[in-house]
């Protein structure tokens, strides 16, 4: 779990600040996909993102990043 | 765990993010990421109400959700109906995966309800199939599309 879900579960809060919520979408990211969120929302904008993951269009719903396609 | 995301929406995310299901004899795993927005209510008014935009459910055999076994998607770009894709990137069904597969709209509720019938994942308590059943009726009720069917 990452730093920041760790966090919240142990304060008991089920919401993400702002903040908290852009630190999670590059942590799950880098975790999944092996980039930052800066390069993920780069890549999606020029439509260079490979569709064969799974965690692409969970990563783009998270940090509300438009997909060309899914 | 809801999370804000950009342009006013949020995304409610399960938490932890990739959950863990225990089946009869394996193990599969479970991500659910739904993008939405509070909006009035148009059929009463003065309410307000959570209006989804995008959706993806995935079930997949690893952590990783690769191999994916199933992927139930609506989202805001091409193709806009919701859809299913089966067994993507799996090398085993090549090509299989990359197909939309049309559906109707596909609920949270029906994917849990989908996975303890179909792929015998333990529930975590006695009574899921109230609480489904009780969780899906106040989805559909306010639902603007897809929640007309029988529960």
């Amino acid at each position: 779990m990452s730093p920041t879900l760790s966090k919240v579960v142990e304060e008991g809060r089920d919401e993400l600040t702002p903040e908290e919520a852009e630190q999670f979408a590059d942590e799950q990211s880098r975790q999944y996909l092996g980039m930052s969120i800066g390069e993920f929302k780069e890549l999606a904008s020029n439509d260079a993102l490979s569709h064969d993951d799974p965690m692409v269009v969970h990563i783009a719903l998270l940090a509300g990043v438009k997909l060309h396609s899914c | 765990m809801v999370t804000p995301a950009t342009g006013g929406s949020f995304a409610a995310v399960t938490n932890p993010p990739v959950v863990p299901l225990k089946t009869n004899n394996d193990r599969i795993y479970l991500r659910s990421t739904v993008q939405f927005t509070y909006v009035d209510n148009p059929r009463y008014p003065g309410e307000r109400k959570a209006a989804t935009h995008q959706y993806a459910h995935t079930v997949g055999e690893s952590d990783t959700l690769r191999p994916q076994l199933y992927s139930w998607e609506w989202a805001a770009t091409e193709p806009t109906y919701p859809h299913l894709h089966l067994r993507r990137s799996d090398p085993a069904f090549e090509g299989l995966g990359k197909l939309h597969i049309p559906t109707g709209r596909v609920f949270y509720e029906d994917v849990l309800r989908f996975l303890i019938q179909e792929h015998g994942v333990e529930p975590v308590r006695d009574d899921w199939d109230d609480v489904l059943k009780d969780s899906f009726s106040r989805v559909s009720t306010y639902a603007t599309w897809g929640g007309g069917r029988r529960t």
